[in-house]
C-alpha cells in the first residue's frame, strides 16, 4: 500500500570499489596462507614393518652410514665401501635392510641414502637406532 | 575546419568505476589461481629446512605433526616440547596404533637428535612415522 504511494525506486549500480576491496582482501589471504611446496615422505617406523620383522627369523642386512660419507655393509661379514653408490650393487634387494647412522650423520644424508635405496628397489628399508658413540669409530 | 566530434556526438563522460574493470579482472584471476593451485595447510617452523629428495607420495593422512629443528628442539603441532612432554602427550592419545605422525626434520639435525625423538615414538607403537622431504625444484610433483 505504502509502496504504491511512493515513486518507483531508481536502480543504483553497485560500486566496484567495494567489490574490489573484498576481492583484494581475499587475494591477500590466499596469497599468504597457501603453499606450493610438494612434500614426499618415507616411512621410518610402522607397526606392520615391526610385526613382519618380528616374525622374520632372517638376520637383516645392516648398512652403517659413517660421518665421513663412507659406508659399511654388514651381511655375512662387514665390508667397507667409499660411498653408498659403491655398496648398492652388493645389497640384496629382496632382504630387509636396516640403516644405522653414526651419531653425527645429518638427517639430510639419511634421507638421501633412503632415496637412493628406494630408487634401487631395495624392498624393506628401516632406520635403526643410532650407533653408540663408542662404536662409531 | 572539420570537427570529428560533431559527427560522433559528444563523448559520454566515463564513470571512474569503469577504469577499475581491468584491475578487478586481474585481481580476480589472481584470486582464482591462488584458490585453485595453492594448498592451505599447517606449515612447519620457518627456520626448518627440509631435506630435498624424491621419496614416495604421501598416501596416509597424518594426525600429528612433529618437527625436529637443527638444534634438536622438538615441536609437536607447533608447540615446543621436551622428549618427556612428547611422551606424556602421546600417552594421553586414545588409540596410538591408529595414529600416523608426520615428522619434519631439519636436514642439518643430527642422527642422535632424530634417534631421541624416534625412541619416544617407537615406545608408543604408532601406526607409522613418516619422515617428510621436499621435492627438488623442477621435478614433477
Amino acid at each position: 500500500m505504502s509502496q504504491a504511494l511512493m515513486p518507483p525506486r531508481k536502480a543504483r549500480p553497485i560500486s566496484l570499489t567495494a567489490l574490489i576491496d573484498v576481492v583484494f582482501i581475499l587475494l591477500m589471504f590466499f596469497m599468504l596462507t597457501s603453499s606450493f611446496t610438494h612434500w614426499r615422505a618415507v616411512t621410518l617406523d610402522s607397526k606392520s614393518a615391526s610385526a613382519s620383522a618380528a616374525t622374520d627369523n632372517k638376520q637383516p642386512q645392516l648398512l652403517v652410514l659413517h660421518e665421513s660419507g663412507t659406508v659399511t655393509l654388514v651381511q655375512d661379514e662387514p665390508q667397507d665401501y667409499d660411498s653408498l653408490s659403491d655398496a648398492i650393487s652388493a645389497i640384496r634387494k629382496d632382504e630387509a635392510l636396516v640403516l644405522l647412522p653414526e651419531p653425527k650423520v645429518e638427517v639430510g644424508t639419511i634421507v638421501h641414502a633412503m632415496e637412493d635405496l628406494n630408487h634401487h628397489q631395495v624392498e624393506s628399508v628401516t632406520l635403526g637406532e643410532t650407533l653408540p658413540e663408542a662404536l662409531d669409530k | 575546419m572539420f570537427d570529428s566530434n560533431s559527427l560522433t556526438g559528444p563523448r559520454k563522460q566515463s564513470n571512474s568505476d569503469d577504469n577499475m574493470i581491468p584491475l578487478i579482472n586481474i585481481v580476480f584471476l589472481l584470486l582464482i589461481f591462488f584458490m585453485v593451485a595453492g594448498q592451505i595447510r599447517a606449515m612447519p617452523d620457518a627456520s626448518l629446512v627440509l631435506p630435498k629428495a624424491e621419496l614416495a607420495e604421501i598416501e596416509q593422512e597424518t594426525q600429528l605433526q612433529l618437527e625436529l629443528l637443527a638444534d634438536g628442539q622438538l615441536l609437536l603441532d607447533g608447540v615446543f616440547v621436551s622428549p618427556d612432554e612428547l611422551d606424556e602427550q602421546l600417552q594421553q592419545l586414545g588409540n596410538p596404533d591408529t595414529i600416523n605422525v608426520a615428522l619434519f626434520a631439519d636436514e642439518h639435525a643430527t642422527a642422535v637428535e632424530l634417534d631421541k625423538a624416534m625412541a619416544v615414538l617407537r615406545r608408543h607403537q604408532l601406526q607409522s612415522v613418516l619422515l617428510h622431504s621436499e621435492t627438488r625444484e623442477g621435478s614433477q610433483p
